[in-house]
Formats: structure tokens, sequence, C-alpha cells
């Protein structure tokens, strides 16, 4: 489904990413995990086209990911969250998850003056569609609320429920569970396999809780230094002696 | 009390146009960062093309009306594409230099093509002044408060239930997310120029008719737009509004009470005092943009 061929990212002398080869099959639970600065959230920048390879390719359903610009990435069915919720925070949890819907919103100004019975069914179903994702994740009664005023907690979880909004082929989830409490964690847990399992998502993480990481992934795929070191299904990746001493400096990972 | 009244509504009147000069350079501001110097003089070329559909092609006040807003409309366009687009990265002191150049070359243009003699500009409205209570107020003055109404609803729906409206707040927060969720940000820049244009170019067309139409004639609408926006907080458009309605009210009791003369003075004495109890403005917080 994704491809990284030789994907090189630079910034001056700093190699980011390092001639990194990755597959990520339709699916699955697919996590990047590898210590902080080892260039995991610049992968996913490369393929939301945030930042341009240096040498290298990427590929979406056979399609070249380079030929797109950021804002038509959506398009093609590959949404994301981000690290820091780069929400929309002074507006609402309802509104966000309606910029979410954007490119599938078709209304222009002047149907939506006159209010169209066309324009009435539209909002019908994208009220609809918003209230499905809230209550999926449980954040129902947050619908009314600023953004800016919600915990981190309930942030992370409008982020994702953000990037959910069009039923992306690919979603791409960086760090959804930092700063969330064991009680959070598992509740997005849940809703990621659910998201495989009833939805069909394919889901590419980064997360740095490695309980979730090995309860919930398909494959994983270690990084350090922007350079491949392992990959393979957890249980390997787990007793992996090269992501033992890179990743953790010779702790077990599952202990992280 | 009659004459507070009356000088209150007057207030009222001119501070509808700092409020519609104010709303077109905070949401200029606020979505592409750039301090919009040339606002008045693009709503004075703008009002100058409705006089020239008006007078020398002889097409009636609403006609010329409608496609001098739309010439506004592309004009606010052009600019943003032609000469904004390439300094919006740029640090805000080359913005400036470049949107006082545009007020300037503006001002030299309309002088080249309109002359320097000032013209008289038809009311909308004519008529005679009618009484309502102790208050004289004109057709024209409720024509002003009207289409100020009408603009505020508008631009409220505009915002509040469109999918452009809602992609303009959005990039207004947050430029690069905007354009991962699908939002084309060039587009919403342009139409961002567009409507500010438009709003211009309606207090240039409703402020000739009482006062008169000449290169320089948006000079002082400009500066009280600017004071309005800073009074409201220069992010908030109810804030603008309202600080246009403040302003205006206020620097008509000034000139009525102690001397035209000082209006501007005093208006922007009281500015000084609010930014000292209040740096952020009336109604502004402290706002972090993303980009």
């Amino acid at each position: 489904m994704l491809t990284l061929d030789k994907a090189r990212v630079e910034f001056g002398g700093l190699t980011a990413v390092n001639d990194l080869n990755m597959e990520i099959s339709k699916g699955q639970i697919h996590s990047l995990i590898g210590p902080n600065g080892a260039g995991k959230t610049t992968v996913f920048n490369t393929i939301s086209r945030f930042v341009n390879l240096t040498s290298g390719n990427i590929k979406f359903n056979n399609e070249n990911i380079l030929n797109y610009k950021p804002n038509e990435v959506i398009r093609l069915g590959i949404t994301r969250s981000f690290q820091n919720t780069e929400l929309f925070a002074n507006m609402t949890v309802m509104d966000n998850l309606l910029v979410g819907l954007h490119p599938l919103t078709k209304k222009n100004i002047f149907s939506t003056m006159l209010h169209l019975p066309s324009v009435r069914r539209i909002e019908q179903e994208n009220r609809k569609k918003t209230i499905e994702t809230l209550e999926l994740l449980q954040i129902r009664h947050l619908e009314d609320e600023v953004v800016k005023n919600l915990p981190f907690g309930y942030q992370k979880m409008v982020d994702i429920g953000r990037a959910m909004m069009v039923n992306p082929e690919l979603l791409l989830l960086d760090e959804p569970v930092a700063g969330m409490n064991n009680v959070e964690t598992k509740q997005i847990s849940e809703l990621l396999l659910r998201l495989k399992h009833d939805f069909g998502f394919t889901i590419f993480l980064i997360e740095h809780d490695m309980s979730m990481v090995m309860e919930i992934s398909d494959f994983v795929t270690v990084v350090n230094f922007g350079k491949k070191i392992s990959e393979g299904v957890p249980a390997m990746v787990r007793n992996d002696p090269a992501v033992i001493e890179a990743y953790l400096g010779g702790e077990d990972v599952s202990h992280a | 009390m009659e004459a507070l009244l009356q000088i209150t509504f007057g207030g009222l009147i001119f501070g509808s146009i700092y409020a519609l000069a104010a709303i077109g350079i905070v949401m200029i501001y606020k979505t592409t960062d750039v301090v919009n110097f040339a606002h008045g003089e693009m709503a004075m070329i703008t009002t100058f093309i409705s006089f020239t559909f008006l007078q020398m092609v002889g097409l009636s006040f609403f006609v010329s009306f409608l496609l001098a807003l739309i010439f506004a409309a592309i004009f606010g366009m052009t600019v943003y594409q032609a000469i904004i687009k390439r300094v919006q990265n740029a640090p805000p002191l080359n913005q400036i230099v470049v949107t006082l150049g545009l007020f300037l070359a503006f001002n030299g243009i309309a002088g080249l093509i309109w002359g320097y003699t000032p013209h008289g500009y038809p009311s909308a409205l004519r008529g005679d002044s009618f009484q309502v209570g102790s208050v004289f107020m004109s057709p024209h003055q409720l024509f002003i408060l009207g289409i100020t109404l009408a603009l505020m609803i508008l631009f409220f729906i505009l915002f509040k239930y469109t999918k452009i409206g809602l992609a303009m707040r959005a990039t207004q927060q947050d430029m690069q997310t905007s354009s991962l969720m699908g939002i084309k940000v060039s587009q919403v820049f342009n139409l961002t120029w567009a409507a500010g244009a438009i709003l211009g170019g309606v207090a240039g067309i409703l402020t000739a008719p009482i006062t008169y139409l000449e290169p320089s004639m948006m000079i002082d609408i400009l500066i009280m737009g600017f004071a309005a926006a800073v009074f409201g907080g220069f992010v908030n458009l109810p804030g603008a509004v309202i600080g246009g309605l403040i302003v205006g009210v206020y620097s008509n009791w000034v000139s009525y009470y102690i001397g035209s003369e000082l209006s501007v003075a005093f208006v922007f004495l009281l500015i000084v005092l609010v930014l000292y109890v209040k740096p952020t403005g009336l109604f502004g917080a402290k706002y972090v943009k993303k980009v």
C-alpha cells in the first residue's frame, strides 16, 4: 500500500532519514519506533509532503506521492494526527472535525446563503458523521467545547477524530497516547484495533509506549539515526539484540 | 440632551464606516499576516471606479455599486497575487514598506487618472431628512447603517456556516495543518484579499457622498479604521466592529464638545489609555498563530 524506497532526508549536514526502505501492507497496524531524534516524525512529514525527500521515492497504491502537494495528500486517502495536537485551538471540537471533512464537502457560498435543500442535506450528513466519530471516541459531550479549554488527553482524541473524518485508507498517528494515563491509553488501543477490524483502516503508528506498540501492532519497524535497524512482528523485534542495544541501551523493550 | 443624541447618531454613522474599514484590515491581517496600509487607497480607487460607471458610463447607482465591488474583488486578488504574495513571508518591516509604497502608488495613479479636484458623489437614497424622536436622520445615513448591518450578517453567515468560512477560520489559526486537511490556503488568501477589498470599497462608496471624492479621501478613514482595529484587539472581527462604533461616537463627541481639530488626537489618546490598561486591545486576547 505504502512503499518507501531508499527515502533519504538531509537537513544541512544532518541525515534525518537514511535510505529507508519500508512497505506498509493494507489492513495492518504498522508501528515505527526508535529513540527520540531517530527521524520518525520526519518520515511522517515526508509522507504528508511537508518535507521533501533529498533522494528516494514514496509510493501510495502505486501513485508517486512526490507529485502531490500537502493539501492533495488527503485526497489520496492519507490523513495524520500530530505529536503536539496541531488543532485549531480557538474553534470548537465540532468545527475541528468539520474541517477534517473539508475535502468531501461540496457546497458553495451561494447555495449556503440560500440554504438550499442540497446544503441542508450535506449539513445533516456532516453532522451525523461528526457525531458518529465523537461517539466512537466517547467524547460526544465535548462537541461544543472550544479545543484550547480541553485537557491534553481529550485534545489528542480530537486530533485522532479529525484525521478519521474522511475515512482514510491510511491513517498516520504520531504518538497518539503521549501524555495519556493508562485508562486513556487502553481506550485508544481498543479504538485503533476497532478501526482496523471494523472499519478496515490501515494504521501507521509512531509511539513510545512499548506495551501498546507490542500489543496492537502487526508489524514493527525500528529506526535509529534515520536508519532502519530492525523490522518484523513484535515478538521478533522485542528480542532483537540490535533493538535492545540501540533503542534501550540494554533494557528489555517490553518494559520501556 | 438632544444635541448629545444627534451627535451620537452621527458618530454611529461614521463608526459604521470605520468598522467596515477595520474589518477589512483585520481580516487580511488575521489570515495573511500582512498589515495593509494601502487598504484605504484601494477603497478610494474602487470608489473612483464606481464614479466612472455612474457619471461617465451613466449606469444607475446600484449597478455601478455592484460592478465596483466586482472590480474590488478582482483588484484585491490581483494585489495579493502580484505583490503581497511575494512578501508574505518577509520580515514585517519589509511588508510595511511594500504596503506603504502601494499606498503612495495608488494615490498617485488615482491623481493621474481622475485628477486631484474634489468631485461630488451622489447619495444612494435621496430625499429630505426626517426626525425620529429628537434625532434628525437622512436616507443616506440609514443606507449606511443598513448596508453595514447587512454586511455584518453576511460575513457572520460566511464565517460561521460556509465551507470557505470554515476554511478561512482554520487557515487563520494554522496554515500548515489547514493545508493538510485539504484546504487550498492560496485560494483562502485570494478570497480574503477579495473580501477585504470589497469591504474597503463599500466603506469608500459610503464615505464619498458625505465628504467628497478625491485621491486623499480615505486617509482619515484609514487612520480611524486602524484605530478601531487596534481598539478591538486587531485579530478580533466583532471587536473591530465595536471598536469602529466606539471610535466613531467618541470622535464625534470630541469634535462637538472640544473641537474637530482635536478629534483624531483624542481618539489616539483614548487608544493609548486602553492599550496601557489592556495591551491586547479591548477585546483582544493573546493570539499565537502557527505557521
